[in-house]
């Protein structure tokens, strides 16, 4: 049988998946600009509810992860798979599928999360139909790739199909597992995970998202384009063979350093910063394999703009990968979680690593792709300066930020209390900070800019017909040469789907060690302290919540040091939240935290508060979320909610599931009756969001049978 | 049975278990790769891109 008939390779699927890359990066960038913006100066929020840092928050990481990135894997992956295994993709149609479907559900996440359709789990927000094409997608992708694998004519499959087939499978898992939702209508659902089982298994996602998507891949294609740009061969390919099972087996596994000092068992918190820290290893032994990959030829670096972004890049990555297992040693996350510290170091992997391995490779692909020389080496070479300061610009002012903030909240007084104790004193000294990051990330974005005008005038000089690249070589290696006869590697490598396997396992042992405990959360919860699942009324106000992305400013998590029980109260614990779904414990305070909001304020003060922030603390920097006050509560809803969480096992009765509105509407009335005694004149007060978010606001650490 | 094995199982038992099955790989992967095979060989495998790429001929 004749596997494989191609005689070219797809190069117009590269060019598809490059174009993308670019009109993505411009919306991710852009939106990135104007989040910062908005962080700096408040009326940047614009009163739009659907322009609220809350809404574009979640917009701007997707579009940078998934569109973005995303878009640039499969450029780099299509790319070279074809030209390392010498044929053609598996099927064009499936080359296609993937394409357009990829893009449609980038523009389904651009119109569902400013609309506050969200899931409320950090970089995994996009509500379920979206999840289920993402699956469907990722599938197609899969076919295609290890079909085209099967099919290939070289029997060695290089170290970057390697990083290649684990993305693929990790993230296939990840997605899945954390995904897990049940719907209770046509765009919204609840995930299936709780309180400390969400936690673990979104940070398990996370983290790994990190991994497996922005870093294993790019992995991949630096092991690809680097030697490819230096015209020599990687520095030592023994190192980038334990660079990829070090990774594979390490990266999996150091997810709970997201969740250091908060209730997750301490075991479990251990074996996250122990992984973590181990990951130095393997980290710096890749980014030296890159770098020295240049070894007798650093002069090209001087002119070559090329190889200054993947120079660039590596460094990011080394930067980012020794700042991350930092990070994770937990004196250093007491001071630096919450803070924006984590926004810094995010960044220069986000913006140094990935940012800049996408152009480095772009401007690669240019002249092959299009057949035309780049239109001018001296812009690319503008854009690269002007990136690499906006990145530093922006990692230093957010790690000054950062760490200032995190004295400032941690500064106690000989007589034992806060030094700080207003949490906007944290907030206003960090305006100049934000103010620089925001500059840094408009010189990345203008870099950027040089770069699109490069690339259409490129484009506009190239030829009108752009035929696929013929494969040179067609003797088939892989079918053509018992397998007796290959060396030994050869055998191990050589076997796709052996090797898939084994990579499998690798990340499926350190998720199932890591996540089947939490499981058993009975095992960590004492009966005593049994928790009240919260009204229905309270639960629309937590969806709210989870709609206007306040977990993005705000954590739910006390953790047990000194300074934040003064501030806030006594720890977090496992029980609280554990009828979360989803938990909302966050990962950045831009704001105090709210675990223990409850009861603290009357009801007038956060509706004022809600209205306008500025009402109630002058040089508060939150939007304003005035349309609560308009929008009407969808209570007949509420019994679908109710009943859906009912079916997740929380605890409500036959009456709260059937007369769920009727409560809630009971309920409300109280409130609003309450505000009016206060003063507020609104018709119809208690129909509205304002009322639900009040009540959610005032439940916040009151849950616990017999009282906090 | 697994969930019987499960059940006893501690926690300290299943993030030390797993530590020791992934120290015994990783070691395996550099005993492999460091001491097994020939370096000549390893030379030959970097090659591969820039073998199978850009010094293709162009179709017309």
């Amino acid at each position: 049988m004749n596997r494989n008939p191609s005689t070219h390779y797809d190069d117009q699927i590269t060019r598809y998946f490059v174009i993308a890359t670019v009109i993505w990066a411009g919306v991710a960038f852009l939106i990135g600009l104007v989040a910062a913006l908005q962080i700096a100066f408040w009326p940047a929020n614009t009163g739009l509810e659907w322009f609220t840092f809350g809404r574009i928050r979640p917009l701007h990481t997707n579009a940078a992860i998934f569109a973005f990135a995303g878009n640039t894997i499969f450029a780099g992956i299509y790319y070279s798979t074809q030209r390392l295994l010498r044929t053609r993709m598996f099927s064009d149609l499936f080359s296609r599928i993937h394409f357009w479907g990829w893009q449609l559900i980038i523009v389904s996440a651009a119109i569902t999360l400013p609309l506050g359709l969200t899931q409320g789990k950090e970089y995994a927000e996009l509500e379920w139909p979206i999840d289920i094409a993402i699956t469907l997608i990722w599938v197609v992708f899969a076919v295609n790739f290890f079909g085209t694998l099967w099919r290939r004519r070289e029997k060695h499959m290089y170290v970057a199909i390697w990083f290649y087939i684990a993305t693929i499978i990790t993230v296939a898992v990840l997605h899945i597992v954390n995904s897990m939702a049940l719907p209770f209508d046509g765009m919204k659902s609840y995930p299936v995970w709780a309180g400390i089982q969400d936690a673990l298994v979104q940070w398990w996602y996370g983290h790994n998202a990190v991994a497996f998507f922005l870093t294993t891949p790019f992995l991949g294609l630096m092991y690809y384009f680097m030697p490819k740009a230096a015209n020599r061969p990687i520095y030592s390919y023994r190192l980038s063979i334990i660079h990829f099972w070090a990774l594979v087996f390490i990266y999996i596994w150091a997810g709970p350093h997201h969740l250091l000092y908060t209730s997750l068992p301490e075991w479990a918190q251990t074996l996250g910063v122990v992984f973590s820290v181990m990951l130095w290893a393997p980290s710096w032994g890749g980014m030296i394999n890159g770098l020295l990959t240049l070894k007798g030829a650093w002069h090209l670096l001087k002119k070559d703009p090329i190889l200054k972004f993947f120079v660039a890049a590596l460094t990011f990555y080394g930067m980012s990968t020794f700042e991350g297992p930092l990070l994770s040693i937990k004196s250093v996350s007491a001071l630096g979680h919450y803070t924006d510290w984590i926004i810094g170091h995010v960044h220069s992997g986000a913006l140094g690593w990935n940012g800049f391995m996408a152009f480095g490779m772009i401007y690669y692909l240019l002249p092959k792709l299009w057949k035309t020389d780049l239109y001018s080496e001296k812009l690319a070479t503008q854009h690269f300066w002007l990136g690499l300061t906006g990145v530093v610009l922006y990692y230093v002012s957010m790690v000054v930020a950062g760490i200032t903030q995190g004295l400032m909240w941690r500064s106690i007084d000989p007589t034992g209390k806060l030094v700080y104790p207003e949490f906007i004193d944290t907030v206003t000294k960090l305006m100049p900070l934000y103010w620089i990051r925001f500059f840094g990330g408009l010189l990345y974005f203008v870099g950027f800019i040089l770069m699109v005008y490069n690339l259409v005038k490129s484009f506009a000089q190239a030829p009108k017909s752009l035929p696929d690249t013929a494969i040179a070589n067609l003797v088939n290696d892989n079918l053509d040469t018992p397998e007796s006869e290959l060396k030994e590697p050869r055998r191990l490598e050589g076997f796709a789907t052996v090797f898939s396997i084994l990579a499998l396992l690798a990340i499926l042992v350190g998720s199932v060690i890591e996540i089947y405990p939490t499981l058993n959360i009975s095992k960590y919860v004492p009966p005593a302290s049994e928790i009240n699942p919260y009204t229905a009324l309270e639960l629309e106000g937590r969806d709210l919540y989870v709609r206007e992305g306040c977990y993005l400013c705000h954590s739910q998590q006390i953790r047990p040091i000194p300074h934040e029980v003064l501030r806030y109260g006594a720890p977090s614990t496992i029980a609280e939240s554990m009828y979360d779904h989803p938990f909302q414990w966050g990962s950045k305070r831009t704001g105090p935290d709210l675990s223990r909001l409850g009861k603290k304020y009357p009801n007038y003060w956060h509706y004022k508060h809600m209205n306008d922030p500025r009402e109630i603390q002058p040089a508060s920097i939150m939007p304003s979320y005035s349309w609560l006050l308009n929008k009407d509560i969808d209570f007949l809803r509420l019994r679908k909610k109710v009943s859906a969480m009912s079916s997740l096992g929380v605890p409500y009765s036959e009456v709260e599931r059937t007369q769920a509105d009727v409560l809630a509407q009971k309920q409300a009335l109280e409130i609003a009756n309450d505000l009016r005694a206060q003063g507020v004149d609104q018709k119809n007060l208690e129909r509205k969001e304002i009322i639900a978010m009040i009540a959610y606001l005032q439940a916040l650490g009151q849950k616990a049978k017999g009282g906090q | 049975m697994f969930k019987q094995a499960f059940l006893n199982f501690s926690d300290s038992t299943l993030a030390v278990t797993g530590f020791l099955l992934f120290l015994a790989v990783f070691l395996g992967v550099l005993v492999w790769t460091l001491g097994i095979q020939k370096i000549s060989h390893y030379q030959e495998l970097a090659q591969l891109p820039l073998k199978n790429g850009d010094d293709d001929v162009r179709s017309k």
